[in-house]
């Protein structure tokens, strides 16, 4: 049975700490809170972060603070997002209304060098395109504004858009197209698509029955996994992502929800969830004798106000589509599956790991899994007691 | 109601932090001296009574918040929504209608835009559908019909003079157009640097109502403001708040406001509905039609030269302000054409926002004698409002001497007002989007290449000629009412353009106003 163990608690913020996330390497820790800053973590040999459990017993999992960015913001700092394709620069979100784009001057210390306004109040969630062309943020005046990056840290709005009806708590970009998903206070969860040089809302998933706190993409782009106050986890998919070459994200009906995990594993409200990218296409576990397929999508990791982790692990199993060759019947090559030629029977969870009280007594505010494959067993968590933590998945 | 991105961004209920005080200070009239503690009692119609203990009994009047109240505060326009139902319907047009007095005439301002939006909606020519909608009003006892065109040249005359003089005094910020609502609204609430460049003239609507509300001896206009009731039909909801500002009041009479009731496009229909009039229905043959025109060569109609601009939906200002500030500051003749389609060498148009977006535009016009230059930008649809927004903070538009801004992407053809070609829209699916965009382009490009986008050719004198009567001929139904003739007072404003007066009837101001959001920060 997996196993998720602690490896080191970072101590330094003087308030709850919101988010900490990865780098897009998965060698650093950027995080920030209440106490209006940013820090950024990394171990003193970062190369310890591989896939094994030796790398735990390893004394170089020592984690350093390299960087502490006192008074980001006027208020709380409640969400960052690096730039996907460099890794450097990085941008911010907080309560006092406005987003900063921070990058290293000549002598690699960090400053900001844009502060993106326009929100009427706090802003709640902040994520980068993996592009790096688009970012996109979300806040309690109900609105999403997307912004382009137009060089030399400038941006231009290219999309406010208010068809939230409530606060809008979080979004995440699609892993490879500019598809935007966002979840929101009013319970729904709306997939935001760009058509000639206008940002529209395409889609509403409804099914949560309270706030939808957070949304993340399985690494594949096929599937959307949100959380919500209702202390459920809900799996989306688009009935025709496995079909058609390409996304066709267009209608409300063409979603569907795919696997609830019952409240239960979680007592109360998911504030933070996120998807593993330990395959980046799913991995065939066994063909059954009718040629259907069970393949492995990674792992849910889950944190909220019950104070615990859960780790799921998510499988599925697929059916070969009617028009499927016989090549194909004999098995994926590889272990990679061509989701293509196949369809989606039932999609299934596992809880393979709970931590009670991760954080102490203390609500989690968000959960990361390191988005870089050959580290994908870390786990980044950050809670109310001031903390963030890194753990580690034994497979 | 479909409010503009500018006005929508600015209303919030909160459920997080205390409900922002949305509702004015109640003020109490102290009627009675007395000390003791009074009870209130609540009749059984729902009336509220205070018995003081006296026992005396007087009615309690019911706090109100109005429109205005609204604008005043930096919440909530959520709250203005269900009252602008109740103050800004057509229903309200129909009760004034019926309950219409001898002593009181009914006035509609048209907008150009809603002459396209109906003209492409039923298929017309734009002067069939000038003839029609003014047929139809005057059907129900609307007394006249006017065309908001008219006080927009006389906006767009004053405003270049504006522009003419801010350049002359060398002032180095751009002066903004603020005609459109949706943009004031916003920029008073969340943008106060905008607010500070705005243009001072008042917007075509307003103007038009100090037309039809100021009492002079020229405007043969015997009424007084308070028996006139005058309706704008508009291509967009915001201009509801516009005309509840309070600045917008009559002279001499502060109940009464320049513009009664602003309707939408759309709500004019419902209105024709609710009054069983199908405007697929071509009017009666008696009616002097299209084809008979000449017979009326003087007629009401009768504006400007009947040119289209060829100017976009906006209104065409941005071009006017810029030819004109062309012409009196570097002594060049450019015309309107060159504005708007490249090939003048001393003119460029340039879209520099990210997409080349026609609605981020520059206009810059070089003199050929010097080395200034003009530059005049259209910015159109919040994004790129933003953008301008971005720059004015950044300084990077310096060299940006007048900018026009509208809330909506593509300006006032595609006001949330405006005709819908289909009547429920599934917002997810592309294919009906096409469809919207088709009709808004159709609504513009009848816009552009209609007299409903001409500008004035020359100064107000040029204007005052002209009525303004939407009608092809003299109403009907009220050929006993003195012709107002607006020319004339036109006349009389200009010869005095120091005077108060002028500066009422043409100017406006505006407010900034302080958000609530600091007094509630917390810690965090």
């Amino acid at each position: 049975m997996p196993d998720l163990v602690q490896v080191q608690v970072l101590k330094g913020h003087e308030g709850q700490v919101w988010k900490a996330r990865w780098n897009p390497a998965g060698d650093r820790v950027i995080s920030c809170s209440g106490d209006k800053s940013i820090r950024l973590w990394s171990p003193e040999f970062p190369d310890s972060l591989i896939n094994n459990n030796a790398s735990l017993a390893s004394n170089s999992l020592n984690w350093v603070c390299l960087l502490k960015l006192d008074h980001a913001h006027k208020r709380a700092v409640r969400s960052v997002s690096f730039e996907p394709t460099k890794g450097i620069v990085f941008a911010s979100a907080s309560f006092d209304g406005t987003c900063g784009i921070w990058d290293q001057n000549y002598s690699k210390e960090y400053e900001c060098v844009t502060v993106l306004e326009g929100h009427e109040n706090e802003v709640k969630g902040i994520d980068w395109s993996p592009s790096g062309n688009l970012l996109a943020t979300c806040g309690r005046d109900k609105t999403i504004w997307v912004w382009e990056a137009i060089g030399d840290n400038e941006f231009e709005c290219v999309g406010v858009l208010m068809e939230h009806t409530q606060d809008v708590k979080m979004l995440t970009w699609h892993p490879k197209e500019d598809i935007l998903v966002s979840a929101s206070y009013d319970d729904t969860i709306r997939i935001w698509k760009e058509s000639e040089d206008e940002w529209y809302s395409s889609a509403v998933l409804s099914g949560h029955s309270s706030t939808v706190w957070a949304v993340d993409f399985d690494p594949t782009g096929n599937y959307i996994a949100s959380c919500s106050e209702d202390s459920t986890v809900k799996i989306w998919s688009n009935k025709n992502s496995h079909k058609s070459e390409e996304l066709e994200f267009h209608n409300d009906s063409d979603w569907e929800c795919v696997l609830t995990i019952p409240a239960g594993a979680h007592s109360r409200a998911i504030y933070s969830l996120s998807w593993s990218h330990h395959f980046a296409s799913p991995k065939l576990n066994s063909t059954l004798p009718d040629g259907s397929i069970v393949v492995e999508n990674g792992y849910i990791a889950t944190g909220g106000s019950d104070n615990d982790i859960c780790i799921y692990k998510i499988s599925s199993h697929l059916a070969p589509s009617s028009s499927i060759t016989s090549q194909i019947l004999t098995g994926p090559r590889n272990g990679l599956v061509d989701l293509s030629n196949y369809s989606l029977v039932k999609m299934e969870y596992q809880l393979v790991s709970k931590i009670r009280n991760a954080h102490d007594c203390c609500d989690i505010n968000s959960v990361s899994w390191n988005p870089n494959p050959a580290r994908a067993n870390w786990l980044a968590t950050s809670g109310d007691d001031d903390n963030v933590r890194i753990w580690h998945l034994s497979p | 109601m479909d409010f503009s991105s500018g006005v929508r961004l600015s209303q919030l209920n909160d459920f997080l932090l205390p409900e922002q005080d949305c509702i004015k200070p109640v003020t109490f009239k102290s009627k009675s001296q007395s000390k003791n503690s009074n009870s209130i009692n609540v009749s059984q119609q729902g009336e509220y009574y205070e018995v003081s203990k006296e026992g005396e009994v007087s009615k309690l009047d019911e706090a109100q918040v109005n429109l205005a109240d609204c604008l005043a505060c930096s919440g909530c326009v959520t709250t203005a929504e269900a009252v602008l139902i109740n103050l800004q319907s057509y229903e309200q047009i129909l009760e004034k209608i019926s309950s219409k007095k001898p002593d009181e005439i009914i006035v509609f301002t048209i907008s150009p835009q809603t002459i396209a939006s109906f003209s492409v909606k039923y298929n017309l020519s734009v002067s069939e559908t000038k003839m029609y909608l003014s047929h139809y009003l005057k059907t129900c006892g609307v007394d006249y019909v006017f065309d908001l065109n008219f006080s927009r040249s006389v906006m767009q005359i004053e405003a270049a003079q504006e522009f003419i003089n801010h350049k002359i005094s060398g002032s180095t910020t751009p002066l903004i157009s603020s005609w459109c609502p949706g943009v004031v609204c916003y920029a008073e609430k969340s943008q106060h640097n905008l607010v500070d460049c705005f243009s001072k003239v008042k917007s075509p609507m307003q103007i038009m109502g100090s037309f039809i509300k100021t009492r002079s001896s020229d405007s043969f206009m015997l009424f007084p403001a308070k028996n006139i009731y005058h309706v704008a039909v508009m291509p967009c909801f915001d201009k509801k708040l516009e005309a509840s500002r309070p600045e917008f009041s009559s002279p001499g009479d502060p109940n009464s406001r320049l513009v009664d009731i602003v309707i939408s496009t759309s709500e004019l229909l419902s209105l024709f509905s609710k009054l069983n009039i199908d405007f697929s229905c071509s009017i009666p043959d008696s009616y002097p039609l299209a084809s008979s025109q000449k017979n009326y060569p003087h007629s009401e109609l009768d504006l400007f030269p009947h040119k289209s601009s060829h100017a976009g939906s906006a209104g065409g200002t941005l071009e006017f302000v810029l030819q004109a500030a062309a012409k009196s500051l570097y002594s060049l003749d450019i015309p309107i054409s060159d504005l708007i389609s490249p090939g003048n060498p001393n003119v460029e148009i340039k879209y520099t926002s990210r997409n080349k977006s026609k609605d981020y535009k520059e206009i810059i016009i070089s003199d050929p004698n010097s080395s200034q230059k003009l530059v005049g930008v259209a910015v159109y649809g919040f994004r790129h409002l933003q953008t301008f927004i971005r720059k004015l903070k950044s300084k990077s538009c310096k060299h940006y001497d007048y900018v026009e801004v509208a809330a909506c992407p593509g300006a006032c053809a595609n006001g949330g007002g405006q005709l819908k070609d289909i009547t429920s829209v599934p917002s997810s699916d592309s294919k009906f989007k096409s469809q919207i965009t088709n009709f808004t382009s159709l609504v513009e490009s009848t816009y552009t290449d209609s007299d409903l986008s001409s500008l004035p050719s020359g100064d107000f004198q040029a204007i005052s000629r002209q009525n303004l009567d939407l009608s092809l001929v003299p109403s009907d139904t009220n050929s006993d009412h003195v012709h107002p003739k607006y020319g004339t007072q036109l006349d009389h404003l200009v010869l005095n353009r120091e005077s108060s007066e002028f500066k009422t009837f043409m100017y406006t101001k505006f407010h900034i106003v302080e958000s609530d959001k600091d007094k509630l920060i917390t810690s965090w």
